[in-house]
């Protein structure tokens, strides 16, 4: 018996004993599962950052490091402007979402770097074509997107005029082992699924779920491989393990606090460009100081996901990035760090979504439930003090009486010291009491619509909590307050604006 | 490598100095066993002994803390940040995030995953932090000597560290003999970030030389040094255990097992530390 067997025999044996193992006495025990960690990127236009990725992952193998990722990638960077007719965008849409390669060379680089990741080890998946949020996509729109895709990857050598790329192929070399998909926007609909399966896709990766889910299939026999809905560790809020939700919610908490932020500039020294803010939702450059807060932000979600997992019940972690520079590159060194940091634990797997998949295809129905209620010996927790509980405390609002008003609740919000403040269109104050609409009538021009973001504040003046909530028509007989909070719909993952800076930090898309 | 010929000749020192059966000190008296949170009743309190094993107890605290620390300015409190507002002391600012022990005198001995998201420059060694002491002294670290973090499968997780300067303190002694079921240790340490106390407890299992005790120990306690209470010699330093606290969707109460319950506390031996350190 390994050692590893006997430890764990001996950690039954207590267990079994646990009047708090209330599992013990329902359900089968199973052997303790590796970690899995998935790495993945929603993108492929950017061939430097293809580049990277591969170099990180030799790096990490001659240090004796497993590291590989999976992409999920949009064959529109396969057409150039001269092919791009090629694409016919199903649901009524035009052209592409997010540009094209820009021609045959770049291209053919492309080709190459796919075709030599796969080779490395690393995992190539669909992130559909022309990058549309499918939300509202009928089943033949879906129909007609995964055919295009199959068609383009399969035909781009013939549909761009392509002869033998730099490192000699004459087509991709990894179609067959296509069996993965994230819906981009992770807009889905009813129809994408039984598509999906009859195209030969084994999982999906387009939902959200909790920390703790370990993937099912759903009737079409597809396996669910979720983004986690992550608690925030001493705050309120949960967060997405992808890049593009933290940065829509960063980018409003850095302009509550710097109106000026829009305004910050980052230097790309490769390409010699001086990267500007265009886009309120998600920043592209800002300051040294907020880059390193955002970093420790998403570090310690991070960590705090991979923690509760490891010394849990072993459910995958799902971390999904883009090929992006949003934040001054802070989600893309964050992404490596965070590789770096947990890929040489032990009995971690930072394989890629084929593994996943072989690993959870090996379980039975009865195997997957105890593997879900952690029935098996789990890893004693470190006893470091590094990560904070995260807070109970909800914000909800109604429109009474001519003002919006807050009220919080929940196991938090009696604590002492907590401060609320509110933003209007780059004005941010405390808020004592109620917020009359008035006041956002002056803040705001007559006929536009405001976005009101509340934030809680702790003693330490740290954010635990917000909220935020749309007005149309500011100061007109339609004015409209509307109740739900918007950063609801970010915990769907469905956010326009996904590779938007992948086009601009590229040569002019 | 000088680290080993100083724990080497550190170690021949104390044992030459005192037996076995001595305790090196300032003897502290026998642990009161009448109270234990985790294991039975609640066994925890502040700890404010000037006894070698107990000024030779170090904080790990992050530098930007210790600093707001220094200049007064506020810091959470332990049941802001983790909970356990049914306990009396966490009411207590929450500075430390593990715990560790001076074994030579500018070497201090922790638990290997107290540096997983963590480096050198980060770190600040806080020896006298109590509830009635003197102003703490904080020591920056100069270098990780040797790191190591398998407890699943190497059963090991220490680290071992060199000081940028001697600690006020001197080194706790140490026993090498191999700790059974049944025997009696105390932890000095720093439960969820808080001031140094003292927990007692017994081993109830070994594994691989890993015990596994009913010590009642928090979040913040990687690292403690654990000592028999026979002896008071070192016998090893905590590394994990059971969660700190039972949620519900009202509540968020300290984890109360019987004496048999959950997963217990383990504590790396230092013979086992020692035997890694000299490969």
């Amino acid at each position: 018996m390994s050692k590893l067997n006997f430890m764990a025999k001996g950690l039954m044996t207590l267990s079994l004993l646990s009047q708090h193992g209330a599992w013990a006495q329902s359900a089968k025990t199973v052997e303790r599962p590796p970690q899995f960690v998935m790495f993945a990127f929603d993108g492929s236009y950017n061939n430097e950052i293809w580049q990277y990725s591969r170099d990180f992952t030799k790096h990490k193998k001659s240090q004796g490091v497993d590291t590989r990722f999976t992409f999920f990638i949009n064959p529109v960077y396969l057409l150039t402007p001269a092919t791009k007719t090629t694409y016919k965008a199903p649901g009524g849409n035009r052209g592409s979402a997010i540009g094209w390669g820009d021609d045959n060379r770049d291209v053919s680089d492309r080709v190459d770097q796919m075709n030599e990741a796969y080779q490395e080890g690393h995992e190539i998946g669909s992130h559909a074509v022309g990058h549309f949020d499918g939300s509202t996509w009928s089943q033949s729109d879906w129909e007609s997107e995964f055919s295009q895709f199959d068609y383009i990857v399969k035909n781009l050598f013939s549909i761009n005029g392509l002869r033998t790329t730099t490192q000699g192929f004459k087509g991709l070399v990894f179609l067959k082992d296509i069996v993965g998909f994230r819906a981009p926007q992770l807009g889905i609909s009813k129809g994408l699924y039984p598509v999906l399966a009859g195209h030969g896709f084994k999982y999906d990766t387009s939902k959200v779920n909790n920390e703790n889910y370990w993937p099912r299939r759903n009737e079409f026999g597809t396996w669910n491989f979720p983004l986690a809905q992550v608690k925030e560790p001493g705050g309120a809020r949960k967060w997405i393990s992808m890049d593009y939700n933290f940065c829509v919610r960063d980018s409003s908490r850095i302009l509550s606090e710097d109106p000026q932020a829009m305004n910050v500039t980052a230097y790309d020294s490769k390409k010699g460009k001086t990267i500007k803010n265009n886009d309120k939702f998600c920043l592209k450059a800002i300051t040294a100081e907020q880059k390193a807060k955002v970093k420790a932000n998403m570090l310690a979600i991070y960590r705090s996901y991979f923690n509760n997992n490891y010394y849990g019940n072993r459910a995958p972690v799902h971390i999904g990035h883009h090929f992006s520079s949003w934040m001054s590159g802070a989600y893309l060194e964050v992404f490596y760090e965070f590789a770096n940091e947990v890929c040489s634990k032990p009995e971690v797997k930072c394989g890629t979504y084929n593994e996943l998949l072989r690993f959870v295809e090996s379980k039975s129905a009865s195997e997957l439930d105890a593997l879900q209620a952690g029935n098996f010996a789990k890893l004693p927790r470190p006893k470091s003090a590094l990560t904070a509980r995260p807070w109970e405390l909800n914000i909800s609002m109604k429109e009474q009486d001519g003002a919006m008003k807050f009220a919080l609740s929940g196991r938090d919000a009696k604590r002492a010291g907590l401060k609320k403040f509110v933003s209007i269109d780059g004005v941010t104050k405390e808020l004592n009491g109620d917020l009359t609409l008035n006041e956002i009538r002056t803040l705001v021009k007559q006929g536009e619509d405001a976005l009101v973001r509340i934030a809680v504040k702790d003693r330490m003046d740290k954010e635990v909590a917000t909220a935020t909530y749309k007005v149309d028509k500011v100061g007109t007989d339609a004015e409209t307050v509307h109740t739900e909070n918007i950063e609801d719909k970010w915990l769907e993952g469905h956010l326009d604006g996904a590779h938007a800076d992948e086009m601009d930090i590229t040569r002019g898309h | 490598m000088r680290f080993k010929v100083l724990l080497a000749i550190s170690f021949m020192l104390q044992m030459a100095g005192c037996g076995f059966e001595a305790a090196p000190t300032s003897a502290l008296e026998t642990p009161e066993d009448s109270y234990h949170v985790i294991y039975g009743k609640d066994s925890i309190r502040d700890e404010n002994s000037a006894s070698l094993n107990s000024v030779s107890s170090v904080a790990l605290v992050k530098k930007e803390t210790f600093e707001r620390y220094q200049k007064d300015q506020a810091i959470y409190t332990a049941a802001e940040t983790f909970g356990g507002e049914d306990l009396s002391w966490t009411n207590q600012p929450s500075l430390a995030f593990c715990s560790g022990v001076l074994v030579d005198k500018d070497l201090v001995l922790t638990a290997g995953h107290c540096l997983d998201a963590m480096t050198c420059e980060d770190l600040v060694f806080v020896f006298g932090y109590e509830a009635q002491g003197k102003k703490p002294v904080g020591i920056a670290c100069k270098e990780v000597v040797k790191v190591k973090n398998d407890l699943a499968q190497a059963k090991l997780d220490y680290a071992l560290i060199r000081l940028q300067k001697e600690a006020p303190a001197l080194p706790v002694s140490m026993q090498t003999a191999a700790l059974k079921v049944g025997d009696g240790v105390y932890s000095i340490g720093y439960p969820l970030g808080t001031y140094k106390k003292k927990a007692t407890g017994r081993v109830r299992s070994m594994d691989h030389g890993v015990a596994i005790s009913t010590l009642d120990v928090f979040e913040g306690n990687s690292g403690s040094p654990i000592f028999s209470a026979k002896t008071h010699r070192l016998v090893g330093i905590l590394s994990s255990g059971e969660t700190d606290f039972v949620e519900t969707d009202s509540d968020l109460k300290v984890h109360r097992c019987g004496e048999s319950e959950c997963s217990g506390e383990f504590i790396i031996s230092i013979e086992k530390v020692l035997a890694d350190i000299r490969k």
